[in-house]
């Protein structure tokens, strides 16, 4: 077993429990009886990986069928990989310590750009070909990608068989089960492929082409074959309640980044705020019901024994029961010892009876996200809140005991001036007078109010999707000024790598090109490029350099309304007419209000008939 | 309530710290009539008889958990061994009161058996037990220093099967001094893989005689 390989090398690597497994509700299986063995593989680190709702829910969907089997497999950190390396040691799962070569389907999901270089790192350690061709030479496992990123799947279509667009739950399964057939049935890859590339949601690049006119600039990806679909739509599951969610999740040993119950409450989002990209592409907004909720928690924390649980989702606030769900979850979790934690909430969100409740509990930071300084930069981004609805909540919860406040903001939005990085100070500023306006013997003692400022990326699929980003050097000045002006007592201020930044545009709206520009980085040494000790911006330069291109040709590029976009032939179900109207909309500081208040004719009503709440 | 337990296999890799939240867990999916401690951040009020090293296993770890109802050690066991995960199995348990500051003040020795594939270390253990002095750099939070590590060495013997080195070995192991047995392996066979299992803690009686500290533990119930 490979384990007795491996074992040797723990002792020299940093928290070796991220590569032993054997975790509680794990699943065990004989592989006497599988039909198809998956390999989930997340290209990070365990902690974040483990950290990640989607795997929980497709490792449960899976294993609950007899014959198939997913494992899990995550990137090992710099020192691992070098032991493994110099011991000829493959990349494994974590249930059977199987080399991941032997599975049938290897799958990552694509959470962020900036892991592509983990992706081409696995599948190298794995000793698995990098293109669909040598794979198929060699008869090697599928590689399928899915996850957000996979919305723009171009830059990384030379190393992958097929991407899964949308909702996993429904798709995955088809896969297998697909997958199963064809090999009891024997054929070709490629119809297999095929096959596939025929059924909702999937795209196999291999069978479009990507096009460029005479000055370089991209001109649209191409069907090479008619009987392969002209444009791709994403997958969504209309009922939440319906669809598959584990009842049980594994326990890690070894903390990780989101050590806790997790209970999504819903899907998508209604508020439109133009930045988001989330906020398109899981439209339409679904809910789960209270019932089936509290039944998930009951079962999920019998299981786990985690001392805590939070409620997901892209703005939980809005949650139609959160009031109720709260003091439910309270009321029957509370005597044992459970802390209900609800993570990004918005400003605007009903906010006082929920505090209560879960400061019965524990008391989790209070997290706001007013993303712009000025009123107007909120109206172009479609952030609809005002400092006055800061100001009540931060004063509710200064009330109720919390001293602890974070305010993100983002630099670098279409429009931006200085006068708006100003209003992030005054917004600062707003919430220290709040707190010092309750009285001292109802305040708590420490007020800690950390400001930070990520830097805006343009993402497919959102109004600003069109948008350049700033260049590095307009990003520093602006966190320089930031810096300056958030020197205020009890006001901490933190700011993303604007080199990060930059290259994650790239990739965020980058074409087939950046294939190379990948491998080149990869060869460079590139890998966990979101970590910043691990980040080689040099070799990144140089890799884009090596293929003849630059990052700024992809991050700063202003892309016409009407130009043909990388992502065109996915279909997310928000329409581009609906973009370009937002678009317009968010230059002339016009607001759309939630669509629970008013249809702003997204596209979605028509892509699937029913589901949409909106202004019914 | 204390409680002996193995931790074993891909056990051995993580950290005690891990071990409390693991052992925490399992209480509470098991459902045990545990206390909580008071404060925002509640937790089980749990301790342990010493720490076990990451890396090495272990077939006689001790864990004490104040208990806020009644429950039998018979029921203890069925209980917490029905929700933890291959590799950590509790062996016995006993009602004590307030055992672990006690049981660590008892400690005097533990004991390993130790497995080197592929190395024979017989020449080694032979070279050093006809020592008197063996000095070796212990290294603890604060500082690093020279010590000499003979006579913490109470018992050790070692065979060589063709394949690989057994060892087994008693090591002082007190609140005041501990060698462990990574310390002693490396001194003996520097760079050689071994998996090291810790096989039994030991108090001594009066009378100077070695028992099992668990057995010791109960006695003082």
């Amino acid at each position: 077993m490979l384990y007795d390989r491996i074992e040797p090398l723990l002792a020299g690597v940093s928290k070796p429990a991220r590569y032993t497994g054997g975790e509680v509700n794990m699943v065990k299986k004989e592989l006497d009886g599988i039909d198809v063995r998956f390999a989930f593989c997340f290209p990070d680190t365990y902690e974040v990986g483990m950290s990640h709702l989607g795997m929980k829910i497709l490792y449960h969907i899976l294993n609950k069928r007899e014959n198939f089997y997913c494992e899990r497999v995550f990137a090992p950190w710099a020192d691992m990989e070098a032991a493994m390396r110099q011991n000829g040691v493959p990349l494994f799962s974590l249930e059977t310590f199987s080399p991941v070569a032997d599975f049938d389907i290897v799958g990552f999901t694509l959470q962020y750009e900036m892991s592509y270089t983990n992706v081409l790192n696995m599948l190298d350690l794995a000793g698995i070909p990098m293109t669909g061709s040598e794979r198929d030479a060699a008869n090697a496992p599928f590689v399928v990608c899915g996850g957000p990123c996979a919305f723009n799947p171009e830059p990384l279509a030379d190393f992958v068989d097929l991407f899964m667009v949308g909702d996993g739950e429904e798709q995955i399964l088809e896969l297998c089960e697909h997958y199963d057939a064809w090999k009891k049935r024997g054929g070709t890859r490629e119809e297999f492929l095929l096959e596939m590339a025929n059924i909702e949601g999937n795209y196999v690049p291999r069978f479009y082409e990507s096009a460029y006119d005479e000055n370089g600039e991209f001109a649209g990806v191409r069907r090479l074959r008619d009987d392969v679909p002209a444009r791709i739509r994403k997958r969504c599951i209309p009922d939440l309640d319906s669809a598959d969610y584990p009842d049980r999740i594994i326990v890690p040993f070894t903390e990780i980044v989101h050590d806790r119950v997790m209970l999504e409450v819903a899907r998508g989002c209604t508020r439109g705020c133009r930045f988001c990209q989330a906020g398109m592409l899981y439209r339409p907004q679904r809910e789960r019901s209270l019932d089936k909720l509290l039944e998930l928690a009951r079962k999920l924390l019998g299981s786990t024994g985690y001392e805590e649980m939070s409620l997901s989702s892209l703005s939980t606030g809005d949650y139609s029961h959160l009031p109720e769900l709260a003091r439910k979850l309270v009321q029957e979790h509370g005597c044992n010892k459970v802390a209900i934690s609800l993570p990004s909430l918005r400003i605007d969100s009903v906010l006082g009876e929920t505090l209560e409740q879960t400061q019965q509990i524990r008391k989790t930071g209070l997290t706001f996200a007013p993303e712009a300084g000025t009123q107007r930069l909120r109206d172009v981004i479609n952030k609809g809140v005002t400092e006055q609805q800061l100001r009540e909540s931060v004063h509710d919860a200064f009330e109720k005991g919390w001293s602890a406040v974070k305010l993100y903001t983002m630099i670098g939005l279409p429009t931006e001036t200085d006068e708006d990085l100003d209003g992030i100070r005054g917004l600062a500023q707003a919430v220290l007078d709040e707190y010092f306006s309750v009285p001292k013997e109802v305040r708590q003692k420490g007020l800690r109010v950390s400001v930070s400022a990520s830097s805006f990326v343009p993402k497919p699929f959102t109004p600003f999707q069109w948008e350049p980003q700033n260049t590095i050097e307009e990003l520093e000045r602006k966190q320089k000024l930031l810096r300056e002006k958030l020197h205020l007592r009890s006001v901490t201020f933190s700011w993303h790598e604007p080199h990060l930044s930059f290259l994650e545009a790239a990739f965020a709206r980058g074409d087939r090109r950046l294939c190379g520009v990948l491998l080149a980085a990869w060869k460079r040494g590139c890998r966990f490029d979101g970590w910043t000790e691990e980040f080689k911006f040099d070799a990144w330069m140089a890799a884009f350099a090596d293929c003849g291109l630059t990052c700024e040709q992809f991050a700063h590029k202003r892309y016409d309304l009407d130009a043909p976009l990388p992502w065109d032939h996915i279909d997310a179900g928000v329409t581009k007419e609906f973009l370009q109207r937002e678009w317009k909309k968010a230059l002339a500081a016009q607001t759309s209000p939630d669509c629970r208040i008013k249809c702003h004719g997204c596209g979605m009503k028509q892509f699937i008939k029913g589901v949409c709440k909106s202004c019914e | 309530m204390i409680a002996e337990f193995e931790k074993m296999g891909r056990m051995s890799w993580f950290s005690h710290l891990d071990l409390q939240n693991t052992m925490q867990r399992a209480m509470r999916r098991a459902g045990l009539p545990v206390r909580y401690s008071q404060g925002f951040n509640p937790h089980v009020n749990l301790a342990f008889a010493t720490a076990l090293s990451v890396g090495l296993q272990s077939r006689c770890e001790i864990l004490d958990v104040e208990l806020a109802g009644e429950i039998s050690p018979e029921e203890f066991l069925t209980r917490i061994n029905a929700v933890l995960p291959e590799g950590l199995k509790c062996s016995r348990a006993a009602l004590v009161e307030d055992a672990a500051p006690a049981l660590m003040a008892l400690m005097t020795e533990a004991e390993y058996a130790v497995e080197a594939p592929g190395a024979d270390l017989s020449a080694a253990v032979e070279g050093f037990l006809a020592l008197e002095e063996v000095m070796a750099e212990k290294k603890s939070k604060s500082k690093t220093r020279m010590v000499n590590i003979r006579p913490m060495v109470h018992a050790l013997d070692c065979a060589f099967d063709g394949e690989k080195s057994v060892l087994t070995m008693i090591l002082e192991q007190t609140n005041a001094n501990c060698l462990k047995p990574e310390l002693l392996l490396q001194t003996l066979a520097p760079g050689v893989f071994c998996r090291i299992v810790r096989t039994g803690f030991y108090a001594r009686k009066q009378d100077g005689a070695r028992v099992g500290l668990f057995e010791a533990g109960m006695d003082k119930a």
